[in-house]
């Protein structure tokens, strides 16, 4: 399994591709610290008032000019509240790692003579996980020194604050990763994965959002506001909810163990071509 | 006795619909090269997917080293294969390719992938990125990657599938060497029983998903060779008749009433009259002698009206 690892990583970093999801964070990055300003997209970047759209979080709603010092040594872990962003660099994680394997039929190769289905996935799954941790931290880190670069002190506050900010969303991402792998195994072709998984937030977003109109149920409004994937990356930058933090990162374990043992049969099972 | 490396019983690999494979019996003995011919969709490939794991069996079993079940899946190591087309990542060139297999199998000693390379002539275009290669090159990559960690056992689906005559004829003196010098064992699957003749000793036919036969060279020699075959009431009387009174020795007996010939210059006619002369009854004597492809048709047809 450590051998196919390693393999990856020399693959991984032959080709482009990986280049890709670090330089979206970079410019995200950028431009976020350059214009000072939250970058959300999707489903909590906005909110209605009436017939008038409005963005919503704290510091979004004011300009950078009249915010508070402590609003302002704030704003990298506001940045980070927005880290649904990274879920597309998380797609080119999978893409790269896994689906470039089914793409070019490579996989055979490697179940023909090397490991077995379930080493494979999980082998994948490993390397998926641990390049979406370095990429989650290298975001944060990133973010935070070029912030401090750019903007200097009054907008840099305490590290560990953006080192707290990012461990607690981390399982929540992962876990994401983790359902994205499953469905990588599931499709089992690049172009089938990305119709899925591309859109699959924002029509998830839709369909919950759809539900809550029609059925009226608390229940579903709770759900969407406080465990959906973009709302609870976006509290969770902020929140000091012991309670909300654990159940957030149980629901991330949950995704990563059950999506591994579902995604596992359904690949053991399933003829390679 | 020879040590057998590979051996199914019963083997079968059925769909909704369909059976690609229908209880397949087939013995590999380390030191063969084992030609597998079928016409396409026959079931040689998925013979194969099931030996390397990549599809399993529906019914029957196999044993690969004397190991079955999971154990057999652990010596998937000692096998080197290469399944359908010769697939590589496209952006990486033919030496990084073969650098990632040899990392991902734990091979310490890189000198190996070079040596990989020289065995197919490939050394001058190591550097030359997989999707510039023309099929012949790919195929001989594929090759390369077979035999990149000296396995007990190759594999190669249809290797000469778009190689040139010169390809091909350089292909098979490397399956020989390889064979021959490493003491490799190779199952090498073709639809063209000519080419597979020239490097093969021991031969698999198979349609439908059923076997049709299992034979040696020798043997397949012996059913194509030309002869006469003589039908008779008792091939033994004929065969004691034949050494004794007309000193021929090249002959075979095929069943109780049927013998057959190979030497040349025997005339029917007299053949006939001292068979006659000597007590031995015989309702035919007729020249036989098939080529290789009639007798792969000939196999085919009997399948068919079977």
């Amino acid at each position: 399994m450590m051998n196919m690892i390693k393999a990856d990583f020399y693959r991984i970093f032959k080709g482009v591709n990986i280049y890709l999801a670090i330089g979206i964070i970079i410019i995200l990055a950028s431009v976020s610290v350059g214009l000072r300003e939250v970058g959300h997209i999707g489903n909590a970047s906005i909110d209605y008032q009436g017939d008038t759209v409005v963005e919503i979080g704290e510091t979004d709603r004011m300009p950078h000019t009249v915010r508070t010092e402590e609003q302002k040594k704030n704003f990298v872990v506001e940045v980070l509240s927005a880290n649904i962003n990274l879920y597309y660099p998380i797609i080119v994680i999978v893409f790269v790692v896994l689906m470039a394997d089914f793409s070019n039929h490579t996989i055979k190769n490697t179940l023909s003579a090397a490991v077995s289905k379930n080493k494979y996935y999980l082998s994948k799954l490993a390397l998926i996980l641990l390049l979406s941790t370095a990429l989650i931290f290298f975001n944060s880190i990133f973010l935070y020194l070029l912030n401090f670069i750019v903007n200097g002190k009054a907008y840099t506050g305490a590290a560990a604050r953006v080192f707290a900010a990012t461990v607690k969303q981390l399982p929540l991402l992962l876990g994401t990763a983790s359902l994205m792998t499953m469905l990588g195994f599931f499709t089992k072709k690049a172009a089938a994965f990305n119709a899925v998984v591309i859109p699959f937030q924002f029509l998830f977003q839709l369909v919950l959002n759809a539900l809550c109109v029609i059925t009226e149920s608390e229940l579903l409004v709770k759900f969407l506001n406080r465990y959906e994937l973009q709302a609870a990356l976006s509290l969770l930058a902020t929140s000091k909810d012991r309670g909300y933090i654990m159940t957030c990162t149980c629901i991330g374990l949950a995704e990563i163990i059950m999506s591994a043992v579902i995604g596992c049969r359904i690949f053991k099972r399933s003829e390679i071509k | 006795m020879r040590e057998i490396v590979l051996q199914t019983r019963n083997l079968s690999k059925r769909y909704k619909h369909f059976t690609a494979l229908d209880s397949v019996d087939m013995t590999v003995y380390r030191g063969d090269i084992y030609g597998f011919i079928g016409r396409n969709g026959a079931g040689k490939t998925t013979i194969m997917k099931i030996i390397t794991g990549l599809t399993e069996a529906s019914g029957g079993e196999f044993e690969i080293f004397s190991k079955k079940g999971t154990a057999a899946a652990a010596q998937k190591k000692r096998i080197g294969c290469l399944i359908e087309n010769p697939s590589f990542f496209a952006n990486l060139t033919a030496y990084q390719n073969l650098k990632y297999y040899a990392i991902q199998k734990g091979i310490v000693d890189m000198g190996q992938i070079d040596e990989a390379l020289s065995l197919v002539q490939l050394s001058d275009v190591k550097d030359k990125k997989f999707r510039k290669f023309s099929l012949g090159m790919k195929q001989r990559l594929g090759i390369a990657l077979a035999v990149l960690d000296n396995p007990d056992l190759i594999i190669l689906d249809e290797p000469i599938n778009g190689l040139d005559p010169l390809g091909i004829s350089e292909l098979r003196d490397t399956f020989k060497h390889l064979n021959a010098e490493r003491g490799i064992t190779m199952i090498i699957s073709s639809h063209i029983l000519s080419e597979l003749y020239l490097v093969a000793n021991r031969f698999f036919f198979i349609e439908k998903g059923k076997m049709l036969k299992e034979i040696t060279r020798e043997e397949l020699d012996l059913e194509c060779m030309r002869c006469l075959v003589v039908e008779t009431d008792s091939a033994k009387r004929c065969a004691a008749v034949l050494e004794q009174k007309l000193g021929i020795t090249n002959y075979k007996v095929i069943d109780a009433g049927e013998l057959r010939i190979y030497e040349e210059h025997v005339k029917p006619e007299d053949l006939n009259k001292t068979l006659i002369k000597n007590d031995v009854n015989v309702s035919g004597i007729f020249e036989s002698g098939i080529s290789l492809e009639d007798y792969f048709k000939s196999l085919i047809s009997g399948e068919m009206r079977a």
